[in-house]
């Protein structure tokens, strides 16, 4: 027998832990003086930026053995981004919804209406197997019932990879602060949000730079690739591709202004990418790079000339250190960077290259041939981009083709070389992970190519 | 048609057809059968979508949770056998016997700690003389304890039981 109690409980978690995140996010951003910036594009990063700075305070509350109704900080946050939003003057978009295309604007709304749809269809099961199971929701069900004195126990015994960062945990233990018990089904939301999020920012960035039809057609290839099947579960592969994405659309902004108020936004979504996945410090620095290389290469003055917004830097960093102190005070240890009586990763890349690289190779290079898996996003990006080069000129691709090919391309090698350093077996571990990790980079591909191939003739080298 | 709109035209189809392929799919996995329906999605209470995820189970889940609430650590009987060796009937029963006890640890914890060990009877015996309220689930077709008189059984449905030092 069905019941609205049911129904009325899952909404309640969806008011605080997405639309709370969100409202919050989104005041602050407004507030900052992000103007100009699109309905999508609002709520989209807003729920990434309030589900990064409220992390942290869930985190404290578990240490205290939640001291205070788990649901408060969430509303009272919300209910602050809700004030901080009217006040801002900002608060009108000046750029339409999905950047002024209605065909962007409907492919947006068709593939978050099948997202949802999915996410919908999982929740009939509760989490039960899987990674999904066994490594994110059982090391939030540990923190959560704690108690914090004695966590150490389940964390060695009961979660599974109970080394892995704590973003993706403490989203779901914010669900259970909300219900305050342990739920099974329920706890997915907050996690699936972040690939609405994605959609919510995808579509308009593809719709200011690509040509509607390219645009429409590159969101719709994205959605079919391994988004939908991860997305709509609660591992952390589409959380950590959708901060990648937020953080090169941010860093892309910055580069475009005077970077005062998205080089910080930017900065907390490459601390939020940190705090997901072990490979999030891989995936941050593959974003960050190219966008380094080329303030670098501006030459000096302009180089010093933001030596000040550095400082921003200390946000990702700190997400580290407190993630490598995590680990030394359970002390666990990762697979692949401290396996028990192994050589070090560089040292098991360098002894494997001979007998690994080519099968590794080999396995991507059919990955970026898989429609299904990829959408051919990263392949046509790295065809597309030189050959627009030679076609249009280099002005045609700075900007936001040069940096997906350098992200996605820094990001893919770096996978391939750590596939080459594995301690498992080596088609095993390129079987269960290597779609996940090109998942990572698929959205800013999808960019990259879009603009590539179709660029919209006004936005060629904006954000 | 210049090269570059040729370049645009030979991407943008391709992202087309890749494009149709994901409505495609997606409009296949709309009509297939055995989709939940809209009822088992968003009113169906918990109780009701593990019932229909572990099928027999979910009664022992049940039964377990009111017999040894938190902060009770029950042990079971981890499958061993070398996988070089196995028979597949024999690999098949451990696979299955194994995705039983993984399910309901995931959906019991920690109401109890549900935990898999190679000897569980002098596991738990070492932890209750340290104090911790520990049992042992014995599922149908596991060994009882060799020292049955000194433990108080408690019977669970499927033919299952529960063992705790009295």
């Amino acid at each position: 027998m069905g019941t609205p109690v049911t129904l009325l409980g899952f909404l309640w978690t969806i008011l605080v832990t997405v639309v709370a995140p969100a409202l919050f996010g989104r005041g602050l951003l407004l507030v900052a003086g992000a103007t100009g910036l699109g309905r999508a594009p609002q709520w989209g990063h807003g729920f990434l930026l309030g589900q990064c700075l409220l992390a942290p305070l869930t985190l404290l509350q578990a240490c205290f053995d939640w001291p205070v109704p788990g649901a408060m900080a969430p509303l009272l946050a919300g209910a602050i981004g809700w004030a901080l939003a009217r006040r801002a003057a900002s608060a009108a978009p000046t750029e339409a919804a999905v950047g002024g295309s209605r065909a962007v604007a409907w492919a947006t709304g068709v593939a978050i209406a099948l997202f949802v749809e999915r996410c919908l269809a999982a929740a009939a099961d509760p989490i039960r197997v899987s990674d999904e199971a066994f490594n994110w929701a059982a090391k939030a069900k540990a923190l959560f019932a704690g108690p914090w004195s004695r966590i150490g126990e389940p964390l060695a015994h009961f979660v599974s990879h109970a080394d892995y960062p704590l973003l993706d945990p403490l989203a779901q233990m914010q669900a259970f602060a909300a219900a305050g018990r342990i739920l099974h089904w329920e706890n997915r939301a907050p996690v699936q949000a972040f690939g609405v999020a994605l959609l919510l920012l995808l579509g308009p960035a593809l719709a200011a730079r690509a040509r509607p039809v390219a645009a429409s057609a590159a969101l719709l290839a994205f959605l079919g690739t391994r988004f939908s099947t991860y997305g709509a579960t609660a591992y952390a592969d589409v959380m950590l591709a959708t901060l990648a994405f937020g953080a090169f659309d941010a860093l892309s902004r910055a580069r475009a202004t005077d970077g005062r108020v998205w080089w910080p936004v930017a900065c907390v979504l490459l601390a939020g990418a940190v705090a997901t996945k072990q490979e999030g410090l891989l995936v941050a620095g593959a974003v960050l790079a190219p966008f380094a290389a080329e303030r670098a290469l501006a030459g000096p003055r302009r180089a010093v000339a933001g030596w000040r917004r550095a400082i921003w830097l200390v946000v990702p960093a700190l997400a580290a250190a407190g993630q490598a102190r995590f680990i030394v005070a359970y002390g666990l240890a990762n697979d692949m960077l401290d396996a028990p009586g192994r050589a070090g990763l560089a040292t098991r890349i360098v002894a494997q290259a001979g007998t690994h690289g080519p099968k590794v190779l080999d396995y991507h290079f059919e990955l970026l041939l898989d429609g299904a898996a990829t959408g051919w996003l990263p392949l046509g990006l790295f065809v597309a981009a030189p050959l627009a080069v030679v076609l249009r000129g280099r002005d045609v691709v700075a900007g936001v083709v040069a940096h997906a090919c350098c992200a996605c391309g820094l990001a893919l090698a770096a996978y391939m070389a750590v596939f080459v350093g594995t301690v498992h077996d080596l088609a095993w571990h390129l079987g269960v992970a290597a779609d996940r990790t090109t998942l990572h980079i698929l959205p800013i591909a999808a960019l990259g190519l879009a603009v590539a191939a179709a660029p919209r003739a006004a936005a060629t080298r904006g954000p | 048609m210049n090269a570059g709109a040729a370049l645009a035209l030979v991407a943008t189809a391709a992202l087309a057809w890749r494009a149709g392929a994901t409505l495609v799919a997606e409009g296949a996995r709309l009509a297939a059968p055995g989709q939940p329906t809209w009822r088992q999605r968003l009113l169906d209470p918990t109780e009701a979508r593990i019932r229909r995820a572990l099928g027999d189970d979910a009664t022992l889940l049940f039964a377990l949770q009111a017999a040894a609430p938190r902060p009770a650590l029950v042990l079971v009987a981890r499958p061993d056998g070398d996988p070089r060796t196995l028979t597949p009937e024999r690999f098949k029963e451990l696979d299955r016997r194994n995705g039983r006890i993984v399910q309901l640890q995931a959906l019991a914890y920690p109401d109890p700690w549900l935990q898999e060990v190679a000897d569980p009877y002098s596991v738990a015996a070492g932890l209750a003389a340290s104090g911790r309220d520990v049992r042992v689930l014995q599922l149908a077709g596991d060994a009882p304890p060799a020292d049955a008189a000194a433990w108080a059984a408690a019977e669970l449905p499927g033919g299952n039981r529960l063992w705790a030092r009295p």
